[in-house]
């Protein structure tokens, strides 16, 4: 059974192991700075300036946004997941990520930069674009009360190469001297953005996945599917539409920051679910913890591997991710379940 | 003139898909399609998952639609046919599910563990407690549904074909587990089932369902009888009596060797 106690155990070891790769990223970047160096910075103690700033302004921020991404995305791909009682589904697969990102790509054109209110409005032009998608998924692939796995893949499919197209227009239509970093944030990157977005994505991401934990038991009950939970007592329209708009909310705030980044919300909680079993009450902690782990090591390989150069993380997720998904796919096919 | 209200009260209950008459005319087998869905559509009916077009429906005298939920969920507890679970959750987490009307927003108590594990063990798969759900035979697995729906503790049990994946020693324990329940826990049994000798082995009560409509309604000698039954079904049917119990027991004339159809 879970309690309450295995759920806060685990959560903690989760952090702890966030903590330490966290620290070991610090280590690493253009310039080499020592470990004690950087315990130092980060507790304040005196050492170089240049050092200070390297560590506290470039490489803590970034670190703190790869984490709080992964972790979003991972909660957001988790909560598709229970919602569509399915487990290829995730906030890029389903395409709610470009609809994100469109809705981010017109918030920076307007010029949602700069302060801490533009932030705010990035990231929610973002969240419209993604509540958009995900709805116009869910309507396409709904027939009389089910979303069969097909449809909904190709459903999401759809929607994403519909979404990216608008993307290209709107890119298009625009005078290139105006796209400023919009290009370079397509690829999908942690970039150095400061402790602003960090701030806001900290800030929803609580919101969004408190909303989300809050209905994990009735997650739950979905699985059984819709009849069977409303007849254990689920209000099963309320939940989904909840979870549905936190999760959507969850993908539009690391979106708009980070750019799309592929196949963490679909590799990490179905790692997660094949070591600790498909209860969302621990699924969705360890998701959080496991996604911001996942995207801290891999922005940190995108750093490293073409140093000094560095690659958008995107590219490292999607190395890891695609052949896992097709894994997975072929896996299911086998079992007769897709 | 103060009698408690009956259990379960359906009256004049009328119930169709939308759409669904008018549909009817270009199926190639309207009868067949109009049958599938009968008696599961009783049971959706009951534990408030279609609302009546016209008709009353009331528990322990309440109109359903004022239980609410999980109010419904703590009286009426359902056994479908059969279940597919997404994702592979274990015999123990299904029944622990079975607990969610009954309170705990996040987590079950030590109290739901015991009852959940008691409601295994009545329904003989404690010893299946770890394994998931999607790993289990058919019977097996009707076996953990029902465990589930006992963990619910209701007052009324709807079951759709609780014979229909179990084999002939596990069709006798179902039947000695209902009767028990409804002796010895005073839980009221709904079943539905094609299975008339099984029906009219263990209920009180049957009525009988013909395209839709109630065509009879009474003790199983009453509504097994074969003319009854003869022009329900539209073919000829035998009624025996069991040597053990003195209940029906329904055989169907099989055709000869060179008749036809």
């Amino acid at each position: 059974m879970i309690t309450r106690r295995r759920v806060a155990v685990a959560t903690v070891g989760a952090l702890v192991a966030l903590v330490g790769v966290g620290m070991v990223a610090l280590l690493f970047g253009a310039a080499p700075i020592r470990f004690g160096d950087v315990a130092r910075a980060l507790t304040g103690r005196a050492i170089p300036e240049t050092t200070a700033s390297i560590v506290l302004s470039l490489r803590l921020p970034r670190v703190l946004l790869g984490a709080l991404a992964g972790a979003g995305l991972a909660v957001a791909g988790a909560a598709f997941q229970a919602l569509t009682r399915n487990p290829l589904a995730d906030p890029a697969v389903l395409g709610v990520a470009s609809g994100a990102a469109l809705g981010a790509v017109v918030g920076q054109i307007v010029g949602f930069e700069g302060t801490l209110l533009a932030t705010i409005g990035l990231s929610a032009v973002s969240f419209a674009g993604a509540l958009l998608a995900a709805t116009a998924v869910y309507l396409i692939a709904t027939s009389d009360g089910r979303m069969p796995i097909q449809t909904l893949l190709l459903a999401g499919v759809i929607t994403g190469l519909f979404f990216s197209s608008a993307i290209t227009l709107v890119i298009s239509l625009v005078d290139a001297s105006r796209l400023g970093g919009i290009l370079h944030w397509l690829m999908g990157s942690l970039g150095t953005l400061g402790y602003r977005p960090v701030a806001v994505m900290a800030l929803g991401g609580a919101v969004g996945g408190g909303v989300i934990y809050a209905e994990a038991r009735a997650l739950n009950l979905l699985a059984l599917g819709e009849e069977a939970a409303r007849q254990l007592g689920v209000d099963a329209e309320r939940v989904k539409r909840v979870v549905f708009v936190a999760a959507s909310l969850l993908t539009g705030l690391v979106v708009a920051h980070t750019g799309p980044i592929g196949f963490v919300g679909l590799v990490v909680p179905h790692a997660v679910r094949l070591s600790v079993g498909p209860d969302n009450r621990l699924l969705i902690p360890l998701s959080a913890g496991t996604g911001a782990t996942f995207l801290v090591v891999a922005d940190t390989l995108a750093r490293l591997v073409v140093r000094p150069a560095e690659l958008p993380v995107g590219v490292i997720t999607a190395f890891f991710g695609a052949p896992f998904f097709i894994y997975l796919l072929r896996t299911r096919l086998r079992q007769g379940l897709a | 003139m103060s009698a408690a209200p009956p259990l379960l009260s359906v009256r004049a209950v009328c119930f169709g898909y939308g759409g669904y008459e008018g549909r009817e005319a270009s199926e190639p087998c309207p009868g067949a399609r109009r049958r599938r869905g009968e008696a599961g559509r009783l049971i959706r009916l009951i534990s408030g998952i279609h609302a009546p077009q016209r008709g009353d429906l009331r528990l322990g005298g309440e109109p359903l639609a004022a239980l609410g939920r999980r109010g419904l969920a703590r009286q009426v507890a359902v056994v479908p046919q059969t279940l597919a679970v997404a994702f592979p959750f274990a015999v123990e987490e299904l029944c622990l599910m079975g607990r969610y009307p009954h309170g705990g927003r996040l987590f079950e108590g030590a109290a739901d563990l015991e009852r959940a594990r008691h409601a295994m063990q009545l329904a003989g798969v404690l010893e299946l407690a770890h394994e998931p759900i999607d790993s289990l035979a058919g019977g097996e697995r009707q076996r953990a549904l029902l465990a589930r729906a006992l963990a619910q503790e209701p007052r009324l049990l709807l079951l759709a074909e609780p014979t229909n994946h179990l084999d002939l020693r596990h069709q006798r324990e179902m039947a000695g587990l209902l009767r028990q329940l409804n002796r010895e826990r005073g839980t009221t049994i709904l079943f539905v089932s094609h299975d008339l000798t099984f029906a009219g082995e263990l209920a009180d009560r049957l009525l009988l369902l013909v395209g839709g409509r109630v065509a009879k309604v009474g003790a199983p000698s009453a509504v097994l009888d074969e003319l009854t039954l003869e022009a329900a079904y539209g073919c000829p049917v035998t009624v025996e009596k069991s040597p053990d119990s003195g209940r029906p027991v329904v055989l169907v004339r099989w055709p000869g060797p060179r008749e036809r159809q």
